[in-house]
């Protein structure tokens, strides 16, 4: 305190103005370079790992690695599910996000909270839970046996594995906007003579799409990348039951550490270019973006 | 051309709660009526059941007889122009404009050249290839309008039109839509809570309260002539005096004479608006100024005597002109009201009581009735009031206040 008054008077005038920022200038610094710190250790350099071992062996051996008949095996199942996961839970998201804006009913509660039971709850629980239901000694097993219906350890269960992992993106993207946006411009159109379809195509969807998009993003980069709950319900066969976070797991411990990150660069450049596009449409969309934040915290 | 608007028997109940209660309303085509009230009166349910966006659970909407209730609000050719908008935020402002048209897939020219027409309506001529984001209120409301009427709708439905909008916008666009209105005659109801906007605008003012249709008619009649303690309350501030009616006058509980009355007898209200009360300047009057605000145009004055305070209003110049101030004596003078109550079953008028300035007769006549005898049964009968009011009110001793002057 002394130490202060005492400078303050030395540098006179000018230096009673400039304490304060001088003194915060020093901390700025210190908290900027933990913050860069810590993203350089934590994030940048196992990503700069990723690559540097993908390609440790050169560029011949990088392609060659992604060009295993496994590892593409195991791109196609990660997209068929994928391309199963995603639209289905932005059409449920879609649905529980106009039906839970526009009415009041018994249970509203309750579904709000269930579509984000998938984030809270562990996957390999989730995973767990199908196998008690739809495994042999489960719930359905006995019924789906009797038919010849494989879903556990097989295809099915793995895809049902990632829907269930990626219920609440789309969902919990979309309540609050269009809670946060009423009903007032459908009303409109319907007015003006449109029918349900055309209110819905023309003007439903479209004043919703920053944020559907957003939502579907997050959900597709979840369902790439869900390894726990997958991993459950997978039979684990390379080149039929092994998505790509299954395929590089078994690549590393079958000591084939550049094939694995080899198929792990294909991820993590994924993952690159999600977060891209989240940017750029966080940045495209801020306004609406930052709308339905304030609902969601009310 | 212009469609009429029946409205017949319209009931709805929503958690258990009566929103509208027995509705009989007649919107003659062309006409512009204000639906009035306080909020949660039904006002804005009863316009969305003309528009379709609500049902009634029973009654009738007609539009030139037809009924339409079982038409959805997409077939009923409706313009409703949105308290908030709800413009189309994706859109451009000339797509907002043609949506009505490329719904109903008319030919892109078509709409080009009705957008076209339309923003020349409301004055945005090159604004069509704005987003609603990048327009101002005043802006907002009238694309919302131009929109509702592309589709050239039978009637054209606004739900608190200039609800949102600053004061000065307000007053602008309320004279437009006034004159919009006049040029092209198309039935319009619209919704209010302000009495003002509903008074400017509307041929028919519809005064609605706890469900139901409390008044209908033209805005004087209703301001004039008001049914009930509600409507004359809501059409303005009115000073509120408890009074009797006897004998063809009205006196106050507090022991003066407020004015004369055609009929009725007994207890009641008298609901005086402030600009129905004179003041006089007068240091020997009953009244004393307890209060003055001098406002832009319009000065308020409460005056008191002993046991009651009243409000009044003047225009500022008067005010100034009389040169009053707080705490000098005053006349009043009551110069029109309603009495409502005991006293008779409909509203009273409230007619001043004879004064000096303006006698009932002439003074000199009723001298003239001391020396003769008064030949006609009237001027007995103005004697008889004379002498009443001087027994209820003092303040009308002319002779003292002349010594006063």
């Amino acid at each position: 305190m002394a130490a202060d008054a005492a400078a303050a008077l030395a540098a006179g005038p000018m230096g009673a103005r400039l304490r304060a920022p001088v003194r915060t200038r020093g901390a700025r610094r210190v908290l900027i370079f933990v913050a860069f710190a810590f993203v350089t250790v934590f994030l940048v350099l196992p990503l700069g790992v990723i690559f540097a071992e993908a390609f440790s062996l050169g560029a011949r051996a990088y392609v060659a690695a992604l060009a295993d008949p496994d590892v593409r095996a195991a791109l196609w199942l990660t997209a068929g599910i994928a391309l199963a996961a995603v639209p289905l839970n932005t059409v449920f998201g879609l649905i529980a996000s106009w039906c839970l804006a526009r009415f009041r009913f018994r249970g509203r509660g309750a579904i709000v909270t269930l579509t984000e039971l998938p984030l809270s709850i562990s996957p390999v629980v989730a995973g767990l839970l199908l196998v008690l239901l739809f495994g042999r000694g489960g719930l359905l097993g006995a019924f789906l046996e009797a038919h010849g219906i494989h879903i556990i350890f097989a295809v099915p269960g793995m895809a049902l594995a990632t829907i269930f992992v990626t219920v609440p993106y789309v969902a919990r993207e979309l309540i609050p906007l269009v809670e946060a946006q009423g009903s007032e411009e459908e009303e409109a159109a319907i007015t003006l003579g449109a029918s349900g379809w055309q209110t819905f195509f023309r003007v439903s969807l479209p004043k919703l799409r920053w944020g559907l998009l957003y939502g579907v993003l997050l959900c597709n980069a979840r369902a790439i990348g869900e390894f726990g709950a997958v991993s459950v319900v997978s039979g684990a066969v390379p080149g039929q039951t092994n998505t790509l976070p299954l395929e590089i797991q078994a690549l590393y411990d079958g000591y084939r550490v550049q094939g694995a990150f080899a198929a792990a660069s294909l991820l993590a450049g994924l993952a690159i270019v999600t977060l891209l596009l989240k940017a750029a449409l966080e940045w495209r969309h801020r306004d609406e973006l930052s709308a339905a934040r304030r609902a969601r915290a009310e | 051309m212009s469609t009429r608007i029946e409205i017949e028997g319209l009931h709805r109940m929503l958690a258990g709660q009566m929103v509208l209660d027995n509705i009989d309303l007649v919107v003659q085509p062309g006409e512009l009526a204000a639906l009035l009230g306080p909020s949660g009166s039904g006002k804005t349910t009863l316009l969305r059941m003309i528009a379709g966006l609500d049902r009634p659970d029973r009654g009738a909407v007609r539009f030139d007889g037809e009924d339409v209730l079982a038409r959805p609000a997409r077939e009923r050719g409706v313009g409703f122009v949105f308290q908030h908008y709800a413009l189309f935020r994706h859109m451009t402002v000339a797509r907002n404009i043609g949506f009505g048209l490329a719904v109903r897939k008319v030919p892109r020219g078509r709409i080009e050249e009705k957008v076209s027409a339309l923003l020349k309506l409301v004055q945005l001529e090159f604004l069509g290839g704005r987003y609603p984001a990048q327009l101002s209120g005043g802006q907002r409301q009238r694309v919302a309008l131009a929109r509702a009427l592309a589709i050239e709708p039978r009637v054209l439905l606004l739900d608190e039109p200039f609800g949102a909008l600053d004061a000065v916008v307000r007053r602008d666009l309320r004279r437009w839509l006034r004159r919009l209105h006049r040029e092209m005659h198309i039935t319009t109801v619209f919704v209010t809570h302000d009495q003002e906007e509903a008074f400017e605008l509307a041929d028919r003012v519809v005064v609605m309260n706890g469900g139901r249709i409390r008044q209908s008619g033209a805005p004087m009649q209703l301001y004039r002539r008001p049914v009930d303690p509600f409507v004359c309350r809501f059409l303005g501030e009115a000073n509120e005096i408890p009074c009797r009616i006897e004998n063809g006058f009205v006196i106050a509980d507090a022991g003066f004479l407020l004015g004369r009355a055609e009929m009725g007898t007994g207890g009641g209200i008298a609901y005086v608006r402030p600009h129905q009360i004179a003041l006089r300047p007068n240091e020997a009057g009953d009244w004393r100024v307890a209060e003055l605000t001098a406002g832009g145009a319009m000065s308020r004055v409460g005056v008191a005597r002993d046991g009651l305070s009243l409000e009044a209003s003047l225009a500022s110049e008067r005010a100034l002109a009389l040169g009053l101030q707080a705490g000098m004596g005053v006349e009043v003078e009551i110069a029109g009201g309603m009495v409502m109550g005991d006293a008779a079953d409909a509203p009273v008028t409230l007619l001043p009581a004879p004064h000096r300035d303006r006698p009932l007769l002439t003074e000199r006549k009723i001298e003239k009735d001391e020396k003769e005898e008064p030949s006609f049964s009237e001027e007995k009968e103005a004697k008889r009031l004379l002498s009443v009011i001087r027994t209820y009110d003092s303040s009308r001793d002319f002779e003292r206040r002349d010594k006063n002057r």
